[in-house]
């Protein structure tokens, strides 16, 4: 087996990164320490400004630590510039985001086709393969304007997927979303896990708990609980 | 990630009202300063009509002139030699300070019993590659223009004939009344009136008008004196001051409407376009976020706002060009009804046109979209803490 598939998918410690939220209120994470293996399916909670989005964005390299180290897929992010940070995310990272953010302009088909990297040979059928996947197949042309929130969300989800990223990152992507729409969403993530992926979820509700392979809280900028799944333990400090 | 033109073009649908605010900014300035170029070309050309319809306003006369006779009498009682325009022409700078050098010898006679102002008019001698009408008549040896007064008192009709000093000289053309002495001016071409008068080769001063175009309060004459007086020392000048600051006046004024509404439009559709671009940039925050999370390059998302400010700037040049012709064709002529006929579509201003406009579009675009590629799209995505 490759030395790589060995290691963890992400390693981070003493990562601390704090802004203010608000004049006089300072968010945001403070010295946290995580290890996620391949395959896991992470579901990080906490209340609103407990800094979980923050940590999201630090492992998605859209924002830099101030302090600790953070090591995914062999990559130390912390040492990245920004050209290397958008290269990380343009390979490495499919977000998921809470309010869809599709680009208004564009069809279904060429949302999904926006998820893949620059100069990144695919296969033209990839993102139909994915469209259909996720039961878009009638809304292939669609703009996302004429779509309803479950479906715009699992165009985000076929464009995060379409690359074939190790790691997604989902924020709170069924908090927009009805119960069935949000379990529809929730299973393509278990299954892309499943097939090798890792996923890392972070929300306020507990939809997501089932899928959990590893369920953390955050609570001001803290882990609050540690990892209730023993193997993959000593996942939190 | 696909960042063709394609998705320019349907990011410029999409937000609709952005993008023909920002046409209409673009096609509205290419359309004023086209128009105000053609135009400008339309009133040059009117104010070099009018201010020679105005006449000469210098007066180049031998030096040892009576100033006391000359104003009396209208004329000089000195003569030049006749090449002495000629010898004007070819110095050094004549015609930066002097143009439309006209020899004419003029005197006093009596012609069918009537006293006359006798005015010989030479070839008008122009800058060197101008193309400038003659100010004054052009006539043709043998013939002769009469003023009204005269005309009539001899009783003498166009096609008629007049005596001169024992030669017959066919009148071409009787003058309308003017209300000055040019009523009772006989003029003829220069060799007739110096055989009538007994003074060949010679002239008595040469008209001009002078290319400085200052103002009286700027007080054009001392330079005027000093550039003669180096290039034709046997000579002095007359300027006629009223005359002289009219057309400099004429010609400031227009030349200070289009120093003020070039830079002028320039600026009010620049300011536009970096609001525009603003609020597109604000508009878009969203997508930018996007765009740097899916790991798009800050050159990539630079290009989403210059390349739409370039497409608008080739199509709103390409408009403006073909509207402000169209405005420079119709309301020209009204504006200019003297040299209305010579106003015309201009092919040479639609390269300027398509090739400035996307460039000052996208000049203007150019802050707006370094703040786009300098957001951060943690703030703009971020859901909560």
């Amino acid at each position: 087996m490759d030395d790589a598939m060995n290691t963890p998918l992400i390693e981070a410690s003493g990562l601390t990164r704090n802004y203010a939220s608000k004049p006089g209120v300072v968010a945001g994470v403070s010295d946290l320490s995580l290890r996620v293996e391949r395959g896991e399916f992470v579901v990080i909670q906490g209340a609103s400004g407990s800094g979980k989005s923050t940590l999201l964005l630090l492992l998605g390299a859209l924002l830099r630590a101030e302090r600790g180290t953070l090591r995914i897929d062999g990559v130390e992010l912390t040492r990245l510039n920004a050209i290397e940070r958008a290269q990380y995310r343009a390979r490495s990272v499919g977000f998921v985001f809470q309010l869809f953010h599709l680009v208004p302009y564009l069809s279904v088909h060429r949302n999904v086709l926006s998820g893949l990297p620059p100069g990144v040979a695919v296969e033209p059928t990839e993102a139909d393969r994915w469209i259909d996947t996720l039961g878009l197949t009638e809304r292939r042309d669609a703009n996302p304007a004429t779509l309803s929130a479950g479906e715009r969300q699992r165009v985000a989800l076929a464009r995060a997927l379409v690359k074939r990223p190790p790691l997604i990152l989902a924020d709170e992507p069924t908090g927009n979303l009805d119960p069935d729409n949000a379990a529809r969403v929730l299973e393509h993530l278990d299954h892309y896990r499943r097939a090798g992926g890792t996923v890392v979820l972070v929300t306020h509700g507990s939809e997501a708990n089932r899928y959990a392979t590893q369920r953390l809280r955050l609570e001001a900028g803290h882990w609050a609980i540690p990892s209730a799944f023993p193997s993959f333990n000593d996942s939190a400090s | 990630m696909n960042f063709t033109l394609q998705n320019i073009l349907r990011e410029g649908w999409h937000s609709r009202l952005n993008s023909a605010l920002m046409l209409v900014a673009l096609t509205g300035a290419v359309t004023l300063l086209t128009a105000v170029q053609l135009l400008t070309a339309a009133a040059e050309r009117e104010t070099r009509r009018v201010v020679r319809d105005m006449g000469f306003n210098l007066r180049i006369l031998p030096k040892d002139t009576d100033p006391e006779r000359f104003f009396l009498e209208g004329y000089s009682e000195n003569t030049l030699p006749a090449d002495t325009v000629t010898r004007l022409a070819a110095g050094a700078g004549t015609f930066i300070t002097f143009n439309h050098l006209t020899p004419v010898l003029e005197r006093r006679i009596r012609v069918g019993g009537h006293e006359c102002l006798l005015t010989g008019l030479g070839d008008t001698v122009v800058g060197p590659g101008e193309k400038k009408q003659p100010m004054g008549f052009r006539i043709a040896p043998g013939t002769a223009q009469l003023g009204s007064i005269l005309a009539e008192r001899l009783g003498v009709k166009v096609g008629g004939t007049v005596e001169v000093a024992g030669r017959t000289l066919r009148v071409e053309r009787v003058l309308v009344e003017a209300g000055t002495e040019e009523d009772v001016r006989l003029y003829t071409a220069l060799s007739d009136a110096q055989i009538a008068l007994g003074l060949p080769g010679r002239i008595s001063e040469i008209k001009a008008i002078d290319c400085l175009c200052l103002t009286a309060d700027q007080d054009p004459l001392p330079k005027i004196r000093e550039a003669l007086s180096q290039l034709l020392p046997e000579a002095r000048v007359i300027q006629m001051r009223a005359l002289a600051d009219a057309r400099a006046k004429q010609r400031q004024a227009s030349e200070r409407v289009s120093a003020f509404a070039v830079p002028m439009t320039l600026l009010v559709a620049a300011v536009w376009i970096l609001v525009l671009a603003v609020l597109n940039v604000r508009q878009r925050r969203v997508e930018i976020g996007l765009w740097r999370a899916l790991g798009t390059g800050s050159s990539r998302i630079a290009a989403l706002f210059l390349g739409k400010a370039a497409l608008l700037g080739g199509l709103g040049g390409a408009l403006g060009w073909a509207i402000g012709t169209l405005v420079a064709l119709r309301w020209g002529p009204v504006l200019f009804p003297v040299t209305a006929a010579s106003l015309k579509m201009d092919p040479a201003l639609i390269g300027p046109a398509l090739t400035w406009t996307p460039l000052f579009a996208a000049a203007s675009s150019f802050l707006p979209a370094m703040m786009a590629v300098s957001q951060d799209p943690a703030e703009t995505l971020r859901a909560d803490g």
